[in-house]
């Protein structure tokens, strides 16, 4: 599948990287170097938009404390900023969910430290680490092949 | 008599259909047979009075392990899921099991019944509810509808209705903003329980629309329980569907379901390494991700359909006080979180 744009950029080779602001996944540090896997590159456009939001955030906080309810102006730049960071997650996640892709931030603060990843992949490889996790590894019935050809079931 | 060990390892949603045979195999043949399941979902079986436990070398006991291969024909025959089990019990035992009840049978224990209910537990007073399923597993990614649009029926009801969102957490389930969230927290019994005291049931063909149909309904109430199936056109209805529930199908307005349920399995490949995703399984009109047979049902024709169970008066909505009470439980977004907490009416 096509990816999304902000899948294909690394917000961490920018020459003012935040890397306090740059949120962990699935409580790890994400990899470094030139990301390959697709499945790596989709984790990856969803903290570079949960690291925006996040410099959004900390830049208006930091802004209230010293500016208190002046400077009205630049106020409403930084909440534009907050705004275009939350259309880039929405984004996202309308792109990847016919995927099944889910994508939950953990907020402490205001801030998204972590952000906890679920798909197919993923799901796939709990089950295969215990296999009790799912019936529904089930899918041909032992003896169907000779009834018909679908191995069809419900599965519900 | 006649002892029987019945075995399979489905889903849940075959699994239930099982009890039901279960039940009509002693409904039909009284003092004939004595049964041991073994089976996945065994919580589905406490508390079952048809059960016996064999000792595990008896020679006496014909093991079985069940299929349905009356499936193969759902797109022929006018049978219910309900008849899939039976038809094989039947066939392997010489019986003439008939269905006495249209649903599976799911049976709660007396502390079961009065204990208050998940939701009531947490909110602190008894509240009407409609459990509410966004996705499901991912072998079955056909199945899944738009989670916008279930967001839209959530935004439709707000204050009236209150939805209780479950569902594995192995499962694909997108979180809803405005509902209960229990995702994660429902183990079998536990999701037994929330379906005995629910109003109703939201969801695609998915084990909770049989499960709704399956459980009983709590004194004082209408026999049967609402429900709401967003089912488009991969299964065909008379083998899915229940008479009282709201079932809406795609079938006969697509060339790809024309005359059947196309029985396919995924929308577009995962690369998960199932089979199902070869191409032989895979959605033949997907339409921005979503099977066109699914895109073609609106948020306003499922909420059309859950108002009907209110314009009949078999439900009421909440009143003003208990949607008051439910309001600070409600999950958030990530943007309605920080408007709050930004002390902003929007970002916008």
């Amino acid at each position: 599948m096509e990816e999304h744009p902000l899948s294909t950029v690394d917000v961490r080779h920018s020459s003012r990287f935040r890397p306090e602001r740059f949120p962990t996944a699935g409580q790890n540090p994400f990899p470094g170097g030139s990301i390959e896997d697709p499945r790596l590159q989709r984790q990856l456009g969803f903290l570079n938009a949960y690291y925006h939001l996040n410099c959004a955030y900390a830049d208006l906080q930091e802004h209230r404390s010293t500016h208190g309810n002046g400077g009205e102006a630049h106020e409403h730049a930084l909440l534009q900023e907050i705004e275009k960071a939350l259309l880039e997650i929405e984004s996202l996640e309308a792109h990847y969910r016919k995927i099944g892709m889910i994508a939950s931030p953990v907020q402490v603060d205001g801030f998204v430290n972590d952000v906890e990843f679920h798909d197919a992949v993923s799901v796939a490889e709990m089950t295969r680490r215990s296999p009790t996790l799912s019936s529904s590894g089930c899918f041909a019935i032992p003896g169907l092949a000779q009834l018909d050809h679908s191995g069809r079931t419900c599965g519900d | 008599m006649r002892r029987l060990r019945l075995r399979n390892t489905l889903s849940p949603g075959d699994i239930l259909m099982l009890t039901a045979a279960v039940r009509d195999l002693h409904h039909c043949h009284p003092g004939e047979f004595e049964t041991e399941v073994k089976t996945s979902a065994l919580d589905l079986w406490k508390y079952n009075p048809y059960l016996t436990q064999f000792e595990e070398n008896d020679a006496n006991v014909t093991d079985l392990t069940c299929h349905y291969p009356m499936i193969h024909r759902s797109n022929r025959n006018a049978q219910h899921f309900l008849h899939g089990f039976m038809e094989f019990l039947n066939d392997e035992l010489g019986t003439n099991i008939q269905p006495s009840v249209f649903g599976g049978d799911v049976h709660l224990s007396e502390e079961e019944r009065v204990q208050p209910s998940p939701v009531a537990q947490r909110i602190g007073e008894g509240v009407p509810y409609w459990i509410i399923v966004s996705g499901g597993k991912y072998d079955f990614t056909i199945k899944w509808w738009e989670a916008s649009r279930y967001q839209e029926v959530v935004d439709h009801y707000r204050d009236r209705i209150l939805f209780v969102q479950v569902g594995s957490k192995h499962h694909y389930h997108p979180p809803l903003k405005g509902v209960l969230d229990l995702r994660g927290e429902t183990p079998l019994r536990e999701l037994i329980r929330l379906v005995y005291h629910s109003d109703g049931v939201l969801c695609p063909v998915t084990f909770l629309m049989h499960l709704a149909a399956a459980v009983p309904v709590p004194p004082g109430r209408f026999e049967k329980r609402p429900c709401v199936v967003i089912a488009g056109g991969r299964e065909p209805p008379h083998w899915e569907a229940y008479p009282w529930h709201q079932f809406i199908h795609t079938v006969g307005a697509l060339p790809c379901c024309q005359s059947n349920g196309c029985w396919r399995a995924r929308t577009v490949p995962l690369g998960d390494g199932d089979s199902k995703d070869d191409p032989s399984h895979l959605c033949l009109d997907p339409r921005e991700g979503l099977p066109h047979c699914m895109k073609m049902v609106t948020s306003d024709e499922v909420a059309k359909r859950i108002h009907l169970y209110y314009a009949g008066d078999v439900l009421s909505f909440l009143s003003s006080a208990q949607a008051e009470k439910v309001r600070p439980l409600l999950s958030q977004s990530i943007r309605e979180k920080l408007t709050f907490e930004l002390g902003l009416p929007a970002i916008k």
